[in-house]
C-alpha cells in the first residue's frame, strides 16, 4: 500500500484559495465577519482533532476557541508559505500538545463515563464513523495514541510530529509502531 | 525462505517508510512466505481503516460567540506595546483567561512589594554611599556590583547612569549580574540600565537571551519589553525558545506570542 503523505495537503478547507487569501486579508485588517468565515469553513476539522487528541467534549470545545482567538491574534505571522487551513490546524495541534502536557486527566486516563461520553460525541459529531476503531483510538496510551492520530489519520509526518511533540523522529516512529500494534489487537478481541 | 521481518518492519513496509534494502528484503520474503503476507494484510487493514475515520466533526453547539466575544480589536503598532498591554492584562485580569480575583490581587501585591522593596533598598544604599563619597568610575560600579548586599549591587547599577562612559567590562559585570543574580529587584534594574546600551546589538542581543534564564514574570516581562524595544538579533528566535519553557505564566506566553506576531510581520 502506498502512503499517501500529502494527505494534509489535500484538505485545504474553503476550495477557492483566492477567496480564502481575500478573507484573511480582511481579517488582518480587523474583520470579524470575515473571520467568522473562515471559522466556518475549518470549525469541523479543528473540532474532530481536539475531540481524538483530548478524548473530553467540553475540553475540545474550549481547545477549539483557544486555536481559533490564537489564530486572529497571530495571523500577522501567516505569510501563505502554506495553505491557511495547514497553519490552523499547525496552531491546534501545538494547542492541543501544551494542554496535554499540564493535563492530569492525560495522566490518569480514561474513566468508562469518561470513555461513554467521548463515543456518544464521536457518533453525534461523526455519524459515518467506526466507532469500534474511535474506542481502540481512545483506549491507547498517552503518547502513543497523540502520534497515531496525527500520522495515520491527519497525514503528518514523522518530521512534523518530532516537531509538535518536541522529541526526535526515533521516538516518534517506535510510539507509532507501539500505538499500531496496540490498535491491531484491541480491534481482534 | 529469509528470516521473517518483524510487526515494525511490516508496519514501516505498509507505511512506505522502510529503508530501500529493508524493502527490497521485505518483498522477497513476502513472495514466498504466505503467513507474513497475512499479517501485511492485516496491519494495511487497520491503516487503511485509520485513513477512512472522518476527519470533521461538528461540535455540538455554536461555539462562534464564545469566539467572538474574546477577540481582541486590533490596534495600530503604536498601541501595541506588548509589555505595557500585556503587564496591564496580567494586573487588571484582562487576559483571554481571566484569573480568579484572588489571583489577580495577590499578583498586583507581589509586584507591589517588589517596587516597595526595591526603592527601599536603593534609598538605603544611596544614604550608605552618600556617607562615604566616593568617586563615580568604571572600577567601582564593578566592585558594588560584587557586592553580597543586595543594596550594594542596586548602588552599583545606579550609579551606571552617573558613569560618562560604560566600559566593556562593566557591561560584562552587568550582563552577568542579569543572568545570575538571585535577586529579581537587582535584576530589573540591571535590565533599566542596559537600555543606554540600546543603540548596542551585541549588548541587547544578551539582554534578550537573558530571558531564558529568568523565572520571575516581572523581569522576563521587563526584557521582553526591552527586545521589542530594541529588536535586537536573534530575539524572535530566542523568544520562540522561551515558549518551551512549560513553567511560563499564561500572561507572559501570551504577551511573547503577540511579541512574536509584531516583532515577525
Amino acid at each position: 500500500m502506498s502512503r499517501d503523505v500529502s494527505r494534509i495537503e489535500r484538505w485545504q478547507g474553503p476550495e477557492d484559495a483566492t477567496a480564502e487569501w481575500r478573507l484573511i486579508e480582511q481579517v488582518k485588517r480587523g474583520d470579524t465577519d470575515a473571520f467568522e468565515s473562515l471559522y466556518r469553513a475549518h470549525i469541523g476539522r479543528i473540532y474532530a482533532l481536539c475531540l481524538r487528541m483530548c478524548r473530553d467534549p467540553d475540553r475540545a470545545q474550549d481547545l477549539v476557541q483557544d486555536v481559533f482567538v490564537r489564530a486572529w491574534d497571530r495571523l500577522a505571522t501567516f505569510r501563505g508559505d502554506s495553505r491557511f487551513g495547514t497553519w490552523l490546524h499547525r496552531l491546534a495541534v501545538h494547542r492541543v500538545f501544551e494542554d496535554l502536557r499540564r493535563s492530569k486527566r492525560e495522566a490518569q486516563g480514561l474513566d468508562d463515563l469518561g470513555l461513554v461520553a467521548l463515543l456518544h460525541e464521536s457518533q453525534r459529531a461523526m455519524p459515518t464513523t467506526n466507532i469500534d476503531l474511535e474506542r481502540a483510538i481512545a483506549g491507547l496510551p498517552a503518547g502513543a495514541r497523540e502520534v497515531v492520530i496525527l500520522r495515520d489519520i491527519e497525514g503528518y509526518s514523522y518530521k512534523e510530529i518530532a516537531e509538535a511533540v518536541g522529541t526526535s523522529e526515533g521516538t516518534v516512529k517506535s510510539q507509532i509502531n507501539r500505538g499500531r500494534r496496540l490498535l491491531r489487537e484491541a480491534m481482534r478481541r | 525462505m529469509t528470516q521473517h521481518p518483524g510487526q515494525d518492519e511490516l508496519t514501516a513496509f505498509a507505511d512506505a517508510t522502510a529503508k530501500d534494502s529493508d524493502r527490497r528484503r521485505i518483498e522477497r520474503h513476502l513472495a514466498s512466505c504466505a503467513a507474513c503476507r497475512e499479517a501485511l494484510e492485516t496491519i494495511e487493514a487497520t491503516m487503511q481503516a485509520m485513513h477512512a475515520l472522518p476527519r470533521t466533526a461538528q461540535p455540538g453547539e455554536d461555539l462562534w460567540p464564545g469566539i467572538r466575544e474574546r477577540l481582541r480589536p486590533r490596534r495600530s503598532p503604536r498601541e501595541q506595546l506588548v509589555p505595557q498591554r500585556a503587564l496591564r492584562a496580567l494586573l487588571s485580569g484582562r487576559s483571554p483567561r481571566a484569573h480568579p480575583a484572588w489571583h489577580r490581587m495577590a499578583w498586583a501585591a507581589v509586584v507591589l512589594l517588589m517596587m516597595l522593596s526595591a526603592a527601599a533598598l536603593v534609598w538605603k544604599g544611596a544614604r550608605r554611599s552618600s556617607g562615604t563619597p566616593t568617586s563615580v568610575s568604571n572600577e567601582r560600579v564593578q566592585q558594588l556590583l560584587q557586592g553580597s548586599a543586595v543594596w550594594d549591587r542596586l548602588e552599583g547599577i545606579r550609579l551606571v547612569a552617573q558613569l560618562p562612559h560604560v566600559d566593556q567590562t562593566t557591561v560584562s559585570a552587568l550582563l552577568e549580574t542579569l543572568r545570575q543574580d538571585d535577586n529579581n529587584n537587582v535584576r530589573l534594574a540591571v535590565v533599566t540600565a542596559l537600555r543606554r546600551r540600546a543603540d548596542d546589538a551585541e549588548v541587547q542581543r544578551a539582554v534578550g537571551r537573558a530571558i531564558l534564564e529568568q523565572q520571575s514574570p516581572v523581569v522576563q516581562m521587563e526584557i521582553l519589553g526591552q527586545i521589542v524595544a530594541t529588536r535586537p538579533p536573534g530575539g524572535p528566535e530566542t523568544l520562540r525558545t522561551k515558549l518551551s519553557d512549560d513553567s511560563l505564566q499564561p500572561e507572559v506566553r501570551q504577551a511573547i506570542e503577540t511579541a512574536l506576531a509584531e516583532l515577525e510581520p
